[in-house]
């Protein structure tokens, strides 16, 4: 349920309302936007009285939300979520570029493909330091000495950087990363998304690749319960029938999550067509069709690559790209690299 | 009222557990806002409310009912207008119980934005009640449209929002501060003997030493004699009855709710005793309350 507040309510009315419902054991969410004040339910508001809230002086309107995500529904927050890290935002008309290898594989690969997303327009750095590999045998990350070296990277280039956690116990080698993805296996981990949920570092979090759009968001609430509001939705393609791409990449879901969710949405078009060349087309798509962001796979030596060589593009092709985009994003009312809101 | 113990035995519980001192504090709900004569009255009665404003009389019930508020104001009768029948009404649908009562002069004064004259006014804002009680001074006015609104406050500050210059609300004198408007003229009701009659509500029954009114709510059936012989009772214990009410029960043919208030405490002689012989002979039959009016 929402409860949204007429402009400048008196205080003492306010409180008295919110002890009300807290008596009830009903959590509240109080979000202040310029225009109005929306008080966010949580917990059984069934016994909630809601004309008698209509009724109530301070209270503009009330809604029942049908849907079972609260905190990560539009309805509870009307404006855009924007996440900051430093002097990179996200969310709320800022166009965010997320780029770098699968997996960190050297010290010399980490640094020469960060220099090279700096200089190309990126903001994060991405990189694999725990790798959720389909075959026991492949390569599974230089864990910990990864994480080390995306630091490092970080020093050097100002960028931020995003990596991949694939377990709890893993926890305490991120207290120095900036953003903690969760991979689309893990997209159903509840108890690492609860642990998560205390911490309020930025999670980037992937569809499943068998997820529905309400999964997605009832995992992002799941974080969001445990008090970390800032999460970030990435599609990264979905399983079809289709053999063509390695996955499909479902971009309808940008729409439905910018009307259902206040969360920025970021697309990841490398794992979901698997083919570097379609990258720079859906890439143009994701922003075209409303994302707040791209996360994609770049590699100086893809032919080499440890991981995913056929979906990662060059420095180059990023740099291509990311020019590209600076000519559209204005056209859907966003701009790359710049901070808004 | 509920089944189990006997009307007696609750008045007893109680006159034990009522403190001797009437609050100084407490969360009450007023319908209207900022400047309503039920603000007015609340704060007759409390020194230090936390006023919650709702938009209907059936809020002002719920927010008691649903425990927002410890006490809600209610308007029951006007001494020019007579009785509020939508409070009456409503008071079927609630359990409540009346725990004071406050009699308040009322002045109704046509307030309007800074600068405006009476000739220019062309619409004036105010609930039913005020603009009956001052409706020997509306139709000197010529051509003035009349809008019923919730509330005589309201009414000022949707004439102070609005901004016009060919409006004008009802209302009491203090709402032109609170509202930043004007007084046109003042005192316009149709007597100066203006009072209107509030009752505050609680959801337990309170009953405060010097409680010297009782207030009733009950149906009798349909045949000879059957309201006479009610209202017998109360006359051979020789109290006085002050207000007789009867509202249609809505959906009935004809089926009255009768209320009726008296001078006389439970602690009176063979009160309490008559309360449950009441009790159990109609079928509807509810105790408001036994209270003293300030």
């Amino acid at each position: 349920m929402v409860i949204v507040l007429k402009e400048n309510p008196n205080p003492q009315q306010v409180n008295r309302l919110k002890n009300w419902l807290a008596e009830m054991n009903i959590d509240i969410h109080t979000i202040v936007g310029t225009q109005s004040t929306v008080l966010g339910l949580v917990g059984d508001t069934s016994g909630v009285d809601i004309e008698l809230i209509r009724a109530l002086d301070i209270v503009e309107d009330v809604k029942r939300i049908q849907e079972p995500f609260k905190r990560a529904n539009r309805k509870f927050h009307p404006l855009d979520t924007v996440i900051t890290i430093g002097d990179t935002k996200i969310g709320g008309g800022n166009f965010t570029l997320m780029a770098g290898p699968c997996s960190v594989e050297s010290r010399e690969q980490i640094l020469s493909i960060a220099r090279d997303v700096a200089a190309n327009g990126g903001h994060i750095l991405r990189g694999g330091a725990f790798k959720p590999r389909t075959s026991p045998y492949a390569f599974q990350g230089l864990r910990g000495l990864g994480i080390e070296l995306l630091i490092e990277a970080r020093k050097e280039t100002g960028l931020k950087i995003v990596t991949e956690i694939m377990d709890i116990s893993q926890l305490e080698l991120f207290n120095d990363v900036d953003i903690i993805q969760v991979g689309a296996r893990n997209m159903q981990n509840f108890e690492l998304l609860k642990e998560l949920g205390k911490s309020r570092k930025p999670i980037l979090l992937k569809r499943g690749l068998s997820s529905t759009i309400q999964e997605l968001l009832m995992s992002a609430e799941y974080i969001m319960a445990g008090g970390n509001e800032n999460v970030i939705l990435c599609e990264r393609g979905i399983r079809t029938f289709e053999t063509a791409t390695r996955n499909t990449l479902d971009l309808s879901c940008v729409p439905v999550l910018k009307e259902t969710s206040h969360l920025p949405v970021v697309i990841d078009p490398s794992h979901a067509v698997g083919v570097a060349r379609y990258v720079y087309s859906m890439s143009l798509a994701a922003a075209a069709a409303g994302s707040d962001g791209l996360i994609i796979e770049v590699h100086n030596d893809p032919a080499h690559a440890m991981c995913d060589g056929a979906q990662s593009i060059t420095p180059e092709a990023f740099g291509g790209l990311a020019s590209k985009l600076s000519e559209l994003l204005p056209v859907v009312g966003k701009s790359i690299g710049k901070t808004q809101n | 009222m509920g089944g189990g113990a006997k009307l007696s035995d609750k008045i007893k519980i109680s006159l034990e557990n009522t403190p001797v001192e009437f609050p100084q504090n407490a969360v009450v709900a007023c319908q209207g806002v900022k400047g309503a004569y039920s603000q007015l009255a609340c704060e007759k009665l409390f020194t230090n409310p936390n006023i919650i404003y709702v938009n209907t009389f059936d809020a002002v019930f719920n927010a008691v009912d649903k425990g927002m508020c410890g006490n809600g104001i209610l308007p029951l009768e006007n001494s020019l207008c007579g009785s509020v029948a939508e409070v009456y009404d409503l008071m079927k649908k609630h359990h409540f119980y009346i725990v004071r009562s406050v009699k308040m002069k009322i002045n109704h004064a046509l307030l309007a934005n800074h600068g405006v004259i009476s000739p220019q006014i062309k619409e004036i804002y105010s609930h039913e009640q005020a603009l009956g009680q001052c409706s020997e001074f509306i139709k000197k006015l010529k051509n003035v449209k009349i809008i019923n609104c919730v509330n005589t406050a309201s009414a000022a500050r949707a004439v102070s929002e609005s901004k016009r210059n060919d409006a004008a609300a009802i209302a009491n004198p203090v709402c032109a501060h609170l509202y930043d408007l004007s007084v046109i003229s003042n005192s316009i009701q149709n007597n100066d003997n203006n009072y209107t009659r509030f009752i505050c509500i609680s959801k337990e029954l309170q009953i405060y030493p010097q409680s010297n009114k009782i207030s009733l709510m009950f149906t009798v059936p349909h045949k000879p004699g059957a309201l006479y012989g009610f209202l017998e009772k109360f006359a051979s214990l020789g109290v006085n009855l002050t207000k007789l009410e009867s509202r249609p029960i809505s959906g009935s043919d004809f089926e009255f709710m009768f209320y009726v208030e008296m001078d006389t405490s439970v602690s009176s002689n063979g009160i309490k005793e008559l309360m449950d012989e009441l009790e159990n002979t109609y079928e509807t039959f509810v105790f408001l309350g036994n209270y003293k009016e300030v």
